[in-house]
């Protein structure tokens, strides 16, 4: 049986930590921007909380971001694979051949 | 280095220190407070509502009174924590939500324990009778403690939906 205080809702991937610290926000200064509580910031973070359609919105807008760049229902792909395809690549095949 | 690490930091008032209790502390000032119910009920159960001896402490029950101060302050604390994370604004989005899956479990809390009471009362009486139950008396000790367990029956019903949320919020992430 399932625990009435369960989560029954699956977790929403999201970038907001990294793209807070690219823009050296606070949590409190993105909670202002966003017009919801700071402590609301930490618990999207952390996945223990999934944005409404209209807070996702919001944070896109405020991002200046399209809504899948920042929210995602698969787990996004390290950064450093994305910006350095090639190179990652390169890199596992020489430590293959060695 | 930030650290999700939650808890009171030195220097903060007694609002934001109840605002950034861990989940941990939270449910135990939820136990510690709604312990008072069991103990107000136990001792107007032992001191028996028999007026039999003369009432210690000029009629005044200090016990029951400790009772109440206990679900007093948890209810302060958990009621600040809860205000000061709110804020001056109106609750958010995540506030909202979690405030109505509150007030949805209280409701069935409530429920449940109402059924068991009554569950208790009527197989109090199938098993002894009511005629065979002996008078009783109220002294004013009785009286203290009889009011006392309403009152905190009454504070814990009133609290109940904040007590749900201490219970189940997660540990507060850091302001930073």
């Amino acid at each position: 049986m399932t625990k009435a205080t369960d989560r029954t809702e699956p977790v929403l991937n999201n970038r907001l930590t990294v793209l807070r610290a690219e823009r050296g926000l606070s949590r409190q200064e993105l909670a202002d921007a966003l017009s919801v509580n700071y402590q609301t910031i930490g618990y999207l973070e952390r996945g223990e909380y999934n944005p409404s359609l209209d807070l996702a919105l919001r944070a896109a807008e405020y991002f200046g971001l399209p809504v899948e760049a920042i929210f995602s229902r698969q787990p996004f792909p390290p950064m450093s694979s994305q910006l350095y395809p090639a190179s990652n690549t390169e890199g596992r095949t020489d430590q293959r051949d060695r | 280095m930030q650290s999700w690490k939650s808890g009171p930091a030195l220097g903060r008032s007694f609002s934001e220190r109840a605002a950034h209790l861990s989940r941990r502390t939270r449910r135990l000032i939820v136990v510690v407070g709604y312990l008072a119910l069991p103990e107000a009920l136990a001792l107007f159960w032992l001191h028996g509502g028999v007026g039999v001896q003369p009432p210690p402490y000029g009629g005044y029950s200090p016990l029951s009174s400790l009772a109440l101060l206990q679900v007093l302050g948890a209810t302060m604390v958990l009621t600040q924590g809860w205000r000061t994370a709110i804020g001056p604004k109106e609750p958010d989005e995540r506030q909202r939500q979690l405030r109505d899956r509150a007030a949805y479990l209280s409701y069935r809390i409530v429920g449940v324990v109402v059924v068991l009471a009554m569950v208790m009362f009527y197989g109090a009486l199938l098993l002894d009778p009511f005629d065979s139950w002996g008078p009783i008396t109220l002294d004013s000790v009785s009286v203290w403690n009889l009011a006392s367990c309403f009152g905190i029956s009454g504070i814990c019903l009133n609290v109940l939906p904040i007590a749900v949320v201490a219970w189940i919020e997660p540990d507060p992430p850091a302001e930073i």
